[in-house]
């Protein structure tokens, strides 16, 4: 097997319009000799889910995409960031191809989005939410995975008495209860709640 | 994957942008809160300050871990990483850091991505199992920020395709106050999760800096027998020596006792699997897409035959560093042990007899030992601003083979500001590698894998070796104070590990 090595190119932005600012950038990678870890399934011949060790050279593999980040800041009390990843690739063939081969970044999505958002309810009182979105993809067997929405909201109030600094917060995650997986087959949960304490002096 | 259906989708978009909505248009301009970053200039470099403790620039994201905010826990790397953008984070278990995480960056994973801790790489050699970075070890009760570099234009981080996570360790402070801060944590969860940590952080008389921490994080977990817990110890000490140098010696040690998700599934081929299903648990069939580190389905089996692993994970720093001339000097050294004891079922096991291909407490370990030699940031002629080092690394098994990668570089790199506006920054590293490979059985006229190999075995291995320079360029133009455009290329080189 031949060592792998990558150009990799790359173009972006950061502006600054005061309420928001806005970052975007541009990429593309072309590795050379692509080590592919198609080391997990094998044929369904020899049973579901079982395994091997095939490690190969792909002549190619190239990477591209972009990303969107924004950032918007009202007063003091409102912070988000959002972000829109978009990704796609490119394998050339190798002649080993087979029903069951797949490559990682086929398990990855092409669209992406993740929101991060914190309001002040009141002082030392905060609201927060994230949210990510993740557009379709493969499983390893090659069959479709389903897009996913998921939202995580917590509160966390701090107060301070007798020099000490305490905390106090509440979650819950999957907080409407989608029913996806990151990886497939592997269920995650809902409505994941909990709460955190702390004290510092 | 199942469809969760449309209408759920629409009423997730609907809450999340509703929710969104309304505190975007209650939010009232002018009202005291707590002090945050705003959008800065610092010279050249125009600043996103999205959230409390988080910083954007055209090199890097930077993350302060004790001020960065999410709803839930913020214990491990992963916790952090799910909420920043252009980053995948795939999790078979989230409710606690699991080593069968998957993270990346622009389509590339940890396989060939570069983890750090103060710099220096941590990814293993992935022996056995492609197992390379072990999620559920890098707990954040040490760490001061996280700083995500996207892409591999940096020529002071090794092997780095598609991106460099360094985690900067807390190392305590020079101070004269005797009263360290002290900080204990503790949460409760679902699926009976909890965590609980404490730390310390000082410093006496300017001439010691310390900070201890420990935790324990413990999860049933979702899926059966997916289990997890974590017991973590970190420890780090700073000497202030005279002429400005100091002298720091870290460790950060973890105990990860991790369980296997096993098949749960009624309506399973094999009827004993089948038998046992359990509806206290969500289904979890043979199918499911194969972890890094779990080749084959696991079988619903408890006591003796529980599927699960131990792991014992150390990393170990030493760093020295010195003024010296226009620039300083730094000496790093570094070591990371893994030592894992495996209990799993192989191929083509069965409730018939499920003794048969159940493996007990197979043991690997894997270790990362090197040194780094860098004299950085070299002001010259008032515009430039040197970095030069060299880095030995030697990656093994060490219970089988030592040394399979023995890896030397050196590399050199320059920030040159052309004016207020331009700033270039070329830099190359050049690679010099040893390693240990093996040839497929089948390669040498075996009909099947032959006991043993390849350790054991004739004609099994041979070694090779690898070199090369890997050049990048960054160029950062600053437009006006609040346009900031860059353009990087660089040709980055991988570890030739799975």
């Amino acid at each position: 097997m031949d060592p792998e090595s990558a150009w990799e190119y790359e173009l972006g932005i950061i502006q600054d319009f005061k309420v928001f600012t806005v970052r975007a950038a541009g990429w593309y990678y072309d590795i050379d000799d692509f080590i592919n870890d198609n080391g997990i399934t094998i044929p369904p011949s020899e049973g579901p889910g079982a395994g091997t060790d095939c490690l190969c050279n792909i002549d190619h593999v190239r990477l591209y995409g972009g990303e969107l980040e924004a950032t918007i800041k009202l007063g003091d009390r409102f912070r988000a960031t959002a972000s829109y990843v978009y990704q796609r690739h490119s394998v050339d063939d190798t002649g080993y191809e087979h029903g069951w081969t797949y490559y990682l970044p086929d398990l990855l999505a092409r669209n992406k989005v993740k929101l991060l958002a914190r309001y002040m309810v009141w002082e030392d009182g905060w609201f927060q939410l994230s949210s990510r979105y993740v557009d379709a993809r493969e499983s390893q067997k090659g069959e479709g995975m389903d897009p996913y929405i998921t939202m995580d909201v917590g509160f966390e109030q701090k107060f301070r008495f007798d020099q000490m600094e305490y905390m106090a917060s509440i979650f819950c995650n999957n907080v409407t209860g989608a029913d996806y997986e990151e990886i497939a087959g592997y269920d995650m949960p809902e409505y994941v709640c909990g709460f955190q304490v702390g004290v510092k002096f | 994957m199942k469809s969760t259906g449309k209408r759920k989708q629409f009423w997730n978009v609907f809450l999340v942008t509703g929710l969104t909505f309304i505190m975007v248009t209650i939010s009232i301009p002018g009202l005291a809160g707590e002090k945050e970053p705003e959008p800065i200039d610092i010279g050249t470099i125009t600043v996103m300050a999205p959230q409390p403790g988080v910083e954007i620039t055209t090199e890097k994201t930077i993350i302060n871990v004790d001020e960065f905010k999410k709803p839930g826990e913020v214990k491990t790397l992963t916790d952090v990483l799910t909420e920043i953008g252009g980053i995948d984070v795939q999790r078979a278990n989230p409710l606690m850091a699991s080593p069968g995480d998957e993270v990346s960056i622009r389509g590339l994973n940890e396989g060939r991505m570069v983890i750090e801790i103060d710099g220096r790489r941590i990814n293993q050699t992935g022996h056995y199992g492609r197992y390379i970075v072990d999620w559920s070890t890098l707990n954040l009760d040490d760490i001061e920020r996280i700083e995500i570099i996207r892409g591999g234009h940096s020529v002071l981080h090794p092997f780095a395709i598609g991106g460099v996570i360094n985690m900067i360790t807390k190392k305590g402070k020079k101070t004269d106050e005797p009263k360290p801060d002290v900080s204990f944590k503790g949460g409760y969860g679902r699926y009976d999760t909890y965590n609980v940590s404490g730390s310390v952080d000082g410093g006496v008389g300017n001439i010691v800096g310390y900070h201890f921490s420990a935790s324990r994080g413990d999860t049933d977990g979702y899926l059966r027998n997916d289990f997890q817990r974590a017991d973590n110890l970190n420890g780090h000490l700073s000497f202030f020596l005279p002429s400005d140098a100091t002298f720091t010696v870290g460790a950060k040690y973890s105990d990860v006792d991790y369980g296997f998700p096993v098949i749960n599934d009624p309506n399973d081929p094999d009827p004993g699997v089948a038998a046992r299903y359990d509806d206290d648990y969500p289904k979890f069939k043979k199918s499911a897409d194969q972890l890094r580190h779990i080749n084959w389905p696991q079988l619903p089996t408890t006591g003796s035959l529980r599927p699960e692993w131990k792991k014992h994970t150390s990393y170990l720093d030493g760093i020295f560093q010195m003024p010296l001339g226009p620039g300083t000097v730094k000496v790093h050294g570094f070591w990371t042990e893994g030592r894992r004891w495996t209990s799993s079922y192989g191929k083509g096991a069965s409730m018939k007899n499920p003794e048969k291909k159940f493996t007990k407490d197979e043991f690997v370990d894997d270790r990362t030992k090197g040194i780094i030699c860098e004299y950085r940031d070299i002001d010259l002629f008032d515009s430039h601003s040197v970095t030069a080092g060299a880095e030995y690394q030697e990656l093994g098994w060490p219970d089988k083979d030592p040394i399979i990668y023995n890896v030397k570089s050196a590399y050199v790199q320059d920030v040159i500001h052309l004016g207020d506006r331009w700033t270039l920054t070329p830099g190359v590293r050049y690679y010099y590698v040893d390693m240990d490979v093996y040839y497929g059985w089948w390669e040498m006229g075996y009909g099947s894998q032959p006991p043993g190999w390849p350790f054991n075995a004739d004609n099994a291995g041979k070694t090779d070796n690898d070199d090369g320079f890997y050049p990048s360029l960054k160029v950062d133009f600053q437009a006006t104070p609040e346009t900031a455009l860059y353009a990087a290329v660089s040709r980055s080189y991988r570890l030739p590990c799975p």
